[in-house]
C-alpha cells in the first residue's frame, strides 16, 4: 500500500496518535501505570471482539472465556516454569509479550475447535451456544485447578513474588499487545479477507454464493478474537498479580459489547472512539457517584443506542465533510 | 455441448423432499427456462447447483465434471454465479462495493475492468450511482445492482431466480431486455420465472417443473403451444 494512500484516510492517523497519547502519558507520567494499562486493556478487548462482531456479524456473547483461558494459561506458566517468570523482567518486559502471545494461542485453538459446530449457528443461537462455552469452561476450571495445588483454594491463583513483573514491564507487553491489536483490526478492515467477512455479515447466503469461503473466513476471525483477547486476558492477568473465576464474568462480554454499539458496529473507528467514551465515562462516574454510576451510566448508553442505533461514528457517517462523504473518511 | 447437467436429483429440506428426480441440462450460450408454480422446486433445484443444500441422490455435473460434493463458493469460483430471488443486497455496501465484492473470486479479478466496463454499459446508471448505498435504491435500480454484481463475477453460467418478482411492468420488461443482451454477449442463463410469457419469449429452452418433478421439456416454442402451457399456466 502507498504510504500516501495510508494516510489520507484519518484511521490510521487516528490509530497513530493515540499511541502516542498513550506512550507520551506514560513517559511524562501525567497519569498512572496502572490507569493506561486498564485503558488500553478497555479499548482492546472491544477491538479484539469487533473482529468477530463487527466485521462478520456474529455477537460472541460469552466472549469473556477467551479472557478467562489464556489468563489462567498465563498465570499457571509463569507460576510453574521459573524460566519463564525470571525472564519477565528481562528484556524491557517483551518476553511478557511472548508468554502472551502463547495463552492466545490456546484460546485461538480452543475458539477454533469450538466454531467449527458453533459457526454453524447463526443469530441468538450463535450467542447462547458462547455463553455455554463460558459456563463450561469456568466450572472445568473451578473443578480442576484446586486439584492442582491446594494453593489454588476456589480456583484463584495469587502469583508469587517471583512470578510478577515490575508494572513498567506490563506496560510495555500490554502497549505492543494494544498496538498490535488495533492496527491488525485496521488492515484486516482494508483487505479482501475483511470485504468478505462485512458481507457475510449482511447476507451470509449471498456471500458464499459469489465465492467467498465464508466457513473459513468466520473460523479464522473467531480465532483471531479470541487470540487478542486471550492475550489481553493474559497480560490483564499479570497486572493484577493472578486471576480468579471473575475473568469469565459475562458483565467483562457486556462492556465489550456496548463499546462496540455505542461507537457503531462494522468499522474500526467505531470501536475504537466507543470503548474510549465509555471508559472516559464508567471511570468519571465511578468516581463521582460511586453508589449511582452503573444506574447513570446505563442511561447514557440507553439514549446514545435510542438516538443513535448506528453508534456515534454511525450517525456521522452519512454526513458529508467539506464536499467529501464522512463514511469514506472514516473506515 | 452440455455446460451443466443435473441427473436424477432427489433433495429437499429436514425430512421433507423437494426434488424427486429431477434431470436438466443446459447448453452452452443459450437461455434454458426452468418453468413453474411457487412451491415447485425451482429455487430448490438453484439452490442445489450452486450448493446451498446437498444433493440426496444423483449427481451435478459441470463442464463434464461432478461437483456434487463442492461447496458453494468452489462452484462460484469455477464461474456458476447466482443472481438470487429477493437480490439479496447488502444493504450498507455502496454500489462500486457490491461491484467490487462481485468480483471476489481470482478469475473474476483478472477480467475485473473488462466485467466492470460491460456493466456499466448494460446500466449507465451504476456509474453515477456508484458511491450510493444499494439500501437506499429503488427495487429496480436494486435488481440491475444484483444482476450487475453477478456479472461481476464473470459466469460461465448466469442462474437467475425470478428476477422479474415484485418489480414494476415497465421493469420487468427491461429485466428481459437485459437478458436478451447478456445472451447476445454469450453469456449462459439458466432462468427461473414464474412469468410464462416473459421466460418463453426469452428462452431457447424450456423446462416445466411441477411438484418437485420435471413434468414438460422441449425447445421453447414448441412448449408454448402445448396444451399444458395454455390450460395451466396461460389459461386459455
Amino acid at each position: 500500500m502507498d504510504i500516501d494512500e495510508f494516510f489520507k484516510r484519518p484511521t490510521p492517523l487516528f490509530i497513530l496518535i493515540l499511541l502516542i497519547v498513550i506512550l507520551i502519558a506514560k513517559l511524562l507520567r501525567l497519569e498512572t501505570t496502572d490507569y493506561l494499562i486498564t485503558i488500553m486493556f478497555f479499548i482492546g478487548i472491544a477491538m479484539a471482539l469487533n473482529i468477530i462482531m463487527g466485521f462478520a456479524g456474529y455477537v460472541s456473547f460469552g466472549h469473556t472465556v477467551f479472557l478467562g483461558i489464556s489468563g489462567y494459561v498465563f498465570a499457571l506458566l509463569v507460576y510453574y516454569n521459573r524460566d519463564f517468570a525470571n525472564l519477565m523482567n528481562m528484556y524491557s518486559g517483551i518476553p511478557i509479550f511472548f508468554i502472551a502471545l502463547l495463552a492466545g494461542g490456546v484460546s485461538a485453538l480452543v475458539a477454533f475447535l469450538v466454531g467449527i459446530p458453533v459457526l454453524k449457528l447463526k443469530g441468538a443461537f450463535f450467542a447462547i451456544a458462547t455463553i455455554g462455552l463460558d459456563f463450561a469452561a469456568l466450572y472445568i476450571i473451578k473443578a480442576f485447578i484446586p486439584i492442582l495445588n491446594p494453593e489454588f483454594f476456589g480456583a484463584q491463583i495469587i502469583l508469587p513474588a517471583y512470578a510478577l513483573a515490575y508494572k513498567d514491564n506490563v506496560f510495555v507487553a500490554m502497549y505492543i499487545t494494544f498496538a498490535l491489536i488495533i492496527i491488525a483490526n485496521y488492515l484486516i478492515r482494508r483487505s479482501r479477507f475483511g470485504m468478505g467477512l462485512l458481507a457475510i455479515s449482511e447476507d451470509e447466503d449471498a456471500a458464499e454464493a459469489l465465492g467467498v469461503p465464508t466457513t473459513k473466513y468466520k473460523l479464522i476471525s473467531f480465532a483471531l478474537s479470541a487470540f487478542f483477547t486471550g492475550m489481553l486476558g493474559a497480560v490483564f492477568g499479570l497486572n493484577s498479580g493472578g486471576v480468579d473465576e471473575n475473568l469469565f464474568n459475562l458483565a467483562h462480554t457486556i462492556d465489550m459489547i456496548v463499546m462496540i454499539v455505542i461507537g457503531g458496529i462494522g468499522t474500526v473507528m467505531g470501536p475504537l472512539v466507543g470503548s474510549i467514551i465509555y471508559f472516559i465515562l464508567y471511570d468519571t462516574l465511578l468516581v463521582t457517584y460511586p453508589e449511582f454510576n452503573l444506574v447513570i451510566l446505563g442511561f447514557i448508553v440507553a439514549v446514545i443506542v435510542l438516538f443513535a442505533p448506528r453508534g456515534v461514528v454511525g450517525i456521522l457517517r452519512g454526513k458529508q465533510f467539506m464536499g467529501k462523504k464522512l463514511r469514506d473518511i472514516i473506515e | 455441448m452440455a455446460l451443466l447437467e443435473v441427473k436424477d436429483l432427489d433433495t429437499g429440506y429436514g425430512e421433507s423432499q423437494v426434488l424427486w428426480g429431477v434431470n436438466l441440462r443446459v447448453d452452452e450460450g443459450g437461455v434454458t427456462l426452468l418453468l413453474g408454480s411457487n412451491g415447485a422446486g425451482k429455487t430448490t433445484t438453484l439452490r442445489a447447483i450452486t450448493g446451498l443444500i446437498k444433493p440426496w441422490r444423483g449427481e451435478i455435473r459441470f463442464m463434464d465434471r461432478d461437483i456434487s460434493t463442492k461447496p458453494t463458493h468452489e462452484r462460484a469460483g469455477e464461474g456458476i454465479i447466482m443472481v438470487p430471488e429477493g437480490r439479496r443486497l447488502w444493504p450498507d455496501m455502496t454500489v462500486y462495493e457490491h461491484l467490487e465484492m462481485g468480483a471476489y473470486t481470482e478469475r473474476a479479478r483478472n477480467r475485473f475492468e473488462d466485467n466492470l466496463d460491460f456493466v456499466y454499459q448494460l446500466f449507465p446508471v451504476l456509474r453515477e450511482r456508484r458511491d450510493q448505498l444499494a439500501g437506499t435504491m429503488s427495487g429496480g435500480e436494486q435488481q440491475m445492482l444484483a444482476i450487475a454484481r453477478a456479472i461481476m463475477g464473470d459466469p460461465k453460467i448466469l442462474l437467475m431466480d425470478e428476477p422479474s418478482l415484485g418489480l414494476a411492468p415497465s421493469i420487468v420488461i427491461q429485466v428481459f431486455n437485459t437478458i436478451s443482451q447478456l445472451k447476445e454477449r454469450g453469456i449462459t442463463i439458466l432462468l427461473v420465472e414464474q412469468n410464462v410469457h416473459m421466460g418463453l419469449s426469452v428462452a431457447d429452452y424450456a423446462y416445466i417443473i411441477e411438484n418437485g418433478r420435471i413434468v414438460l421439456e422441449g425447445p421453447s416454442d414448441e412448449v408454448s403451444q402445448t396444451d399444458l402451457i395454455k390450460k395451466s399456466y396461460l389459461g386459455i
